[in-house]
């Protein structure tokens, strides 16, 4: 494959549909498979929504903690105070 | 060639997010239905909910891979102080995405309007402190191809900030100034 084919093959497997939902959603990126998808729309059974919905939020936690940490090694190096990393919500 | 090369980064970060589905069923806000529900929850607060997890998802998905480039980068800033008030930025961003998460992980039965707006002004604290980095050191990077990576990264999390506005703001809500960059 050579370097335009790689652009084309990308090119095709990209689309950005614009304008989705009124103008409140300019840029909305994916394959044309999931584009096609969210057209039609989607139905998902409520438990399964909400686990699927949580389990997301802990990779998010996850991630956004990670972030935090790097950042408090790096001001450590610096001399800096760690900023806060917010604790969980007791239940 | 150069354009060609930027443009294919650009490419294979868009590619390597991988937050194509999530942002795709975030932002089909009235085209999510939920079945099922159990009495006294709202169908469509649930689907809300639901999309908006996937937003916060993306949010930190890309606010993770920012900030790692920025420490990558670290010998490409202008100074000290920029990096550092960069980081600062960020931080304060990832901090509000993460309270944000928690207070999604507590709604999951009431994402009402009243819910929809806290997040929604997590989102805009979140926005402030993500410009104040962009514009503190991450903007100053001089090596093209960096910054297009940079500015990709950008642009995928504001995507998945918009999404969030969407979905906490009736249609026809203009979309706040730092949105529109």
């Amino acid at each position: 494959m050579n370097q335009t084919d790689f652009v084309n093959t990308i090119a095709g497997d990209i689309q950005i549909a614009s304008m989705v939902e009124g103008n409140l959603v300019p840029l909305i990126i994916g394959t044309v498979k999931e584009v096609q998808v969210l057209r039609q729309g989607q139905t998902i059974e409520y438990t399964l929504a909400i686990s699927t919905g949580q389990e997301q939020l802990t990779q998010a936690a996850q991630n956004f903690t990670d972030a935090l940490t790097l950042i408090n090694q790096e001001r450590a190096k610096a001399g800096l105070p760690p900023l806060d990393i917010p604790a969980p919500p007791t239940k | 060639m150069k354009i060609f090369n930027t443009t294919k980064k650009w490419l294979a970060v868009l590619c390597s997010t991988g937050l194509i589905a999530v942002l795709l069923m975030s932002a089909s806000c009235h085209k999510v239905t939920i079945t099922n529900a159990p009495p006294g929850v709202v169908n469509t607060e649930v689907a809300i909910w639901y999309q908006a997890t996937g937003a916060v998802k993306a949010w930190s998905d890309t606010s993770f891979q920012l900030t790692k480039i920025a420490v990558e980068l670290h010998s490409d800033f202008p100074s000290e102080k920029a990096y550092q008030a960069t980081l600062t930025g960020l931080g304060k961003e990832n901090q509000l995405g993460l309270q944000a998460t928690y207070f999604l992980q507590k709604s999951p039965n009431a994402f009402n309007s009243v819910a929809q707006s806290g997040l929604s002004d997590y989102l805009n604290q979140g926005l402030q402190f993500l410009t104040f980095a962009t514009d503190s050191g991450l903007s100053q990077i001089k090596d093209a191809n960096k910054k297009a990576e940079i500015d990709a990264i950008v642009a995928v999390l504001r995507a998945s900030l918009t999404t969030i506005f969407a979905l906490t703001h009736s249609t026809g809500t203009p979309l706040p100034a730092v949105l529109r960059k």
